[in-house]
């Protein structure tokens, strides 16, 4: 089998599975089945370091609460409803983690195909540009703060509103000055011409392959439910 | 062809903007607006791609038409088509984090369809020599590739006009003279160039006119032998940059057998499985002011860090006045005057800013004044730091380290994007600090401001070692 | 035309969602860390985040100054806790939204201080539901686990003791809103000291 990204029709499937089958079922617990499948899902489309780093983590939560359910471990730190939280929200910790690991300009043809209008799809793509911008103007902000002395931990102690401040101001200053510098370049480039945008990525066109992962994905679901016991939500 | 007729514009609420601009570009030429910064240039480019009014909101008056179109009757979207817009800081504009997405950008806005904007891309890639970097995300290219992903984007259009604002600001040297060779390759194959810059070297053999502005109007024309052709003195007074590139002088490396203010011995820093420097032995006396030059990527401003305290090194020594350093003691010591504004400001007034950290009292007041005063800040001294030209932040910024308090000094490229006079005011300032008895390092390839103010140069790559 | 009402730019879509973006990195950042200690974060996470983007919101609604910018911020909140799998505050946050935009709905109500603290109180209070409806949801589960693994009832209760007690519902639901109202006042004023002045508003 050819291992490579699936459409985005079918991560938005997988999802959307994902979220029923464990917005029903009463077994929490069960929802490793769930979990493995997803894991497994991301290993075919090559995303090893989701598979590793959710993997181990998934590992991790397991240990403990094998520890907690049959050696009585008490949990110091965090607390043993919050294992049972990730535990369960699992599938869908790893299914949505595929999913905004897709390429944004995968998602932004999958949008413009649906007609989405052009500034519901900029938005889209500042979203994944936030995180990369902002790790830098963080960094930057922490640095100047460092030069000028305005980290020192007595500063920090005696003046903590005042640093609250020598943070968010440059910090909102700068956001604001990236959005317009963003604004401009998009404006400059056609954002504003009326109708529906092209795209660069995506096939239109779903393969077998991604028929097929659509169908295992939905049966998958039905015998998690019916395996899983159904919610009932009258008590 | 562009054609202004007495074109002006202001911006709503404030008295800035642009008085009676006539000029006619004709295809296939490059006209440069050139002016100390505040005079108006870049105004006149955002009226030529229809930003004025339509994003910068204000008054426009007089006409403007494009390829015989008035601008009025063509919607901003449809300007795009006919005129590419490069700015300033090409990091800020990007919607994309890879190379293909961000180059095909434009195309999708305008709605292609997908064969047409794979071949667009492609060809826009190609033309741009981006080839190489396809795979590698856009955040850690350099500056020069990230400024010809830009224009690969609007490339990609085919515009017939190119309308750029200050598009090396942001750029180091190697940036500049690839650009250099980009522009030449966008005029020979026939588009128009229209530019508005300071540094106007790298200019030189593309350039068909210059139009020097000032106070919003058009004070002169020159032809490259005019522009090239006027004296130092003229030049100084017109608060203009060199128009034909200089070599930075040769001036000695420190040294090394004298005491220094601050020393490294066998510096070593990795970032990763990269090898910045190793064995880096660097010297800079109290008193002179070093100039530190080195390609792109040699790790100057990493070791500007590692001086001051701000970021960790592998092995090797730092001695202050020949003794142990750590960082802590290092950041006492050093200042750094980063060449990025835009995250160094956190007070609500110039003064404040100045004075922040520091003790209040009659000396350092009195001092502060003077610098403002000296860096011609007075005026705006209650003025939000936010509002200020960027040529004004600069000036701030190198204010702040002055004022600091601290005996080194190390400033990371303090001129790029300012106009003569500015550069000219900081190197003075420069030069004054270090006759007061600080150590000055700064890290440049402004080979005006290195001529002007530089005592010793270290050039980093071919390596500095015993 | 009252400017509340003008029709959205391509600057006004791009400045909400970086804004909202970096409201929402800075709430799940602190809750998640302060999720490591129970008390911290049942009791005081959401009054920390909320003081601390009190500012942040009061430049975004101050900066754009139209309708439906908390609505938009409410929807990617939303859709961030439902790609984490908490859907069920979809739909709450969205709610939310529509109740502060009720509030803001006059024209002219966003360049209202008053008004834009009593949404941010509002919001700071029901924000607390990040915290409450995952135990409602998942109640069920965590008790047939803890019964199972032979914990106390005493023990199980204990981890709700916190929204079950009325002295600490009453003590979080002052706490939060308090903080929620400090924090307008902190944005208040850095709207005067910095971003009036600074001219971006």
């Amino acid at each position: 089998m050819r291992l490579e990204p699936f459409a985005v029709p079918v991560k938005l499937w997988a999802f959307c599975c994902v979220l029923i089958a464990v917005l029903l079922t009463r077994n929490g617990i069960l929802t490793w089945t769930l979990t493995l499948f997803a894991l497994a899902y991301t290993a075919m489309q090559r995303r090893w370091s989701i598979v590793l780093s959710y993997g181990s983590f998934y590992a991790l939560l397991g240990c403990l609460l094998y520890a907690i359910r049959f050696h009585q471990l008490k949990m110091a730190l965090f607390s043993e409803f919050h294992l049972i939280l990730f535990w369960t929200l699992s599938p869908i910790a790893v299914v949505s983690w595929d999913l905004i690991k897709t390429p944004p300009g995968e998602l932004s043809a999958f949008l413009s195909r649906m007609k989405t209008p052009t500034p519901v799809i900029l938005g889209l793509l500042v979203i994944f540009r936030f995180f990369p911008t902002m790790k830098a103007e963080v960094a930057a902000v922490i640095q100047s703060m460092r030069n000028r002395g305005l980290t020192a931990p007595a500063f920090l102690l005696r003046r903590p509103l005042e640093s609250l401040e020598f943070i968010l101001v440059p910090l909102l200053l700068r956001c604001l000055q990236i959005a317009d510098q963003l604004s401009v370049s998009a404006v400059a480039r056609g954002a504003e011409r009326p109708g529906t945008r092209g795209s660069y990525f995506g096939n239109t066109r779903l393969s077998g392959r991604d028929w097929a992962m659509i169908s295992i994905w939905s049966a998958v679901t039905v015998i998690f439910l019916i395996v899983g016991d159904v919610r009932s939500w009258s008590n | 062809m562009v054609e202004l007729k007495n074109a002006s514009f202001r911006y709503r609420d404030t008295e800035e903007g642009v008085q009676d601009i006539s000029l006619s570009v004709y295809p296939g030429t490059c006209v440069v607006f050139t002016g100390v910064s505040g005079c108006g240039k870049t105004t006149v480019t955002r009226m030529i791609n229809g930003l004025a009014p339509a994003y910068y909101p204000g008054d426009r008056s007089g006409t403007i038409a494009i390829d015989g179109k008035n601008i009025d009757d063509i919607p901003v979207w449809q300007i795009g088509e006919t005129v590419g817009s490069v700015f300033q800081d090409p990091k800020s504009q990007f919607f994309s984090s890879e190379l293909n997405g961000e180059v095909a950008f434009a195309c999708e806005n305008y709605g292609f369809d997908r064969d047409e904007i794979l071949r667009r891309t492609d060809r826009a890639i190609t033309v741009m020599e981006l080839e190489a970097i396809r795979n590698r995300p856009l955040d850690v290219i350099s500056s020069g590739e990230k400024q010809r992903t830009a224009i690969a984007s609007v490339y990609a259009l085919q515009p017939k006009i190119f309308v750029c604002d200050e598009p090396t600001a942001n750029l180091d040297q190697e940036g500049i003279e690839q650009l250099k060779r980009t522009f030449a390759k966008l005029k020979a194959a026939g588009h128009t160039l229209i530019i508005a810059e300071h540094r106007i070297a790298w200019l030189n053999g593309i350039a068909d006119r210059y139009l020097y502005i000032a106070n919003g109007r058009i004070i002169a024309q020159y032809t490259p032998a005019e522009i090239n052709a006027i004296s130092n003195r003229k030049r100084r007074e017109m608060g203009l940059r060199v128009s034909v590139p200089i070599q930075i002088p040769n001036l000695p490396e420190p040294n090394a057998a004298q005491p220094a203010r601050i020393r490294t011995k066998l510096l070593c820093c990795h970032r990763g499985q990269n090898r910045i420097w190793t064995d880096l032995n660097f010297v800079a006396h109290a008193g002179y002011v070093t100039a530190l030059t080195g390609i792109n990527g040699a790790g100057k401003t990493t070791l500007a860090l590692v001086l001051s305290g701000l970021a960790p090194y592998n092995s090797g020594t730092i001695y202050l006045n020949e003794e142990k350093a750590d960082a802590a003691r290092l950041r006492k010591a050093v200042y750094y005057c980063s060449n990025d504004t835009g995250t160094q400001f956190f007070t609500d007034s110039v003064s404040e800013e100045l004075l922040l950290n520091l003790e209040r009292n009659a000396e350092t007041l009195n001092a502060a004044r003077g610098i403002l005063k000296r860096m011609r800040l007075y005026n705006v001294k209650d003025s939000h730091p936010a509002v200020l030209s960027g040529g004004q932040k600069q000036r701030l910024a190198i204010a702040c380290g002055l004022l600091s308090g601290r005996d080194i000094l190390i400033f990371d490229e303090p001129t790029s994007g300012l106009d003569g006079a500015n550069m000219r005011l900081i190197a003075a300032e420069l030069k004054s600090a270090a006759c007061n008895g600080k150590t000055v390092v700064v890290i440049s390839h402004d080979a005006e401001l290195i001529s002007a103010c530089c005592d010793f140069r270290i050039h980093l790559g071919t390596r500095i070692t015993d | 035309m009252n400017q509340q009402l003008k029709k959205w730019t391509i600057r006004d879509v791009i400045t909400t969602v970086l804004l909202s973006m970096l409201l929402i990195a800075i709430q799940l950042i602190v809750n998640l860390i302060c999720m490591a200690n129970d008390f911290v974060s049942m009791v005081l996470s959401i009054g920390f985040t909320m003081f601390i983007c009190a500012p942040i919101y009061f430049l975004m609604i101050s900066r754009i100054n139209k309708r439906f910018v908390t609505m938009i911020y409410m929807m990617i909140l939303g859709i961030v806790f439902l790609l984490m799998g908490n859907w069920y505050l979809l739909p709450y946050f969205i709610l939310t939204g529509l109740i502060c935009e009720w509030i803001l709905w006059k024209p002219g109500s966003t360049e209202d201080p008053k008004r834009l603290t009593i949404v941010w109180t509002l919001v700071s209070l029901l924000y607390n539901g990040v915290n409450l409806l995952p135990i409602w949801f998942f109640w069920d589960t965590y008790y047939a686990f803890a019964k199972s693994s032979g914990m106390q009832q005493s023990y199980i209760d204990a981890y709700v003791r916190y929204y079950t007690a009325p002295g600490w519902i009453l003590f979080i639901l002052i706490f939060t809103s308090a903080a929620g109202l400090l924090g307008s006042f902190m944005g208040r004023r850095l709207i005067r000291k910095h971003f009036k002045k600074a001219g971006v508003l």
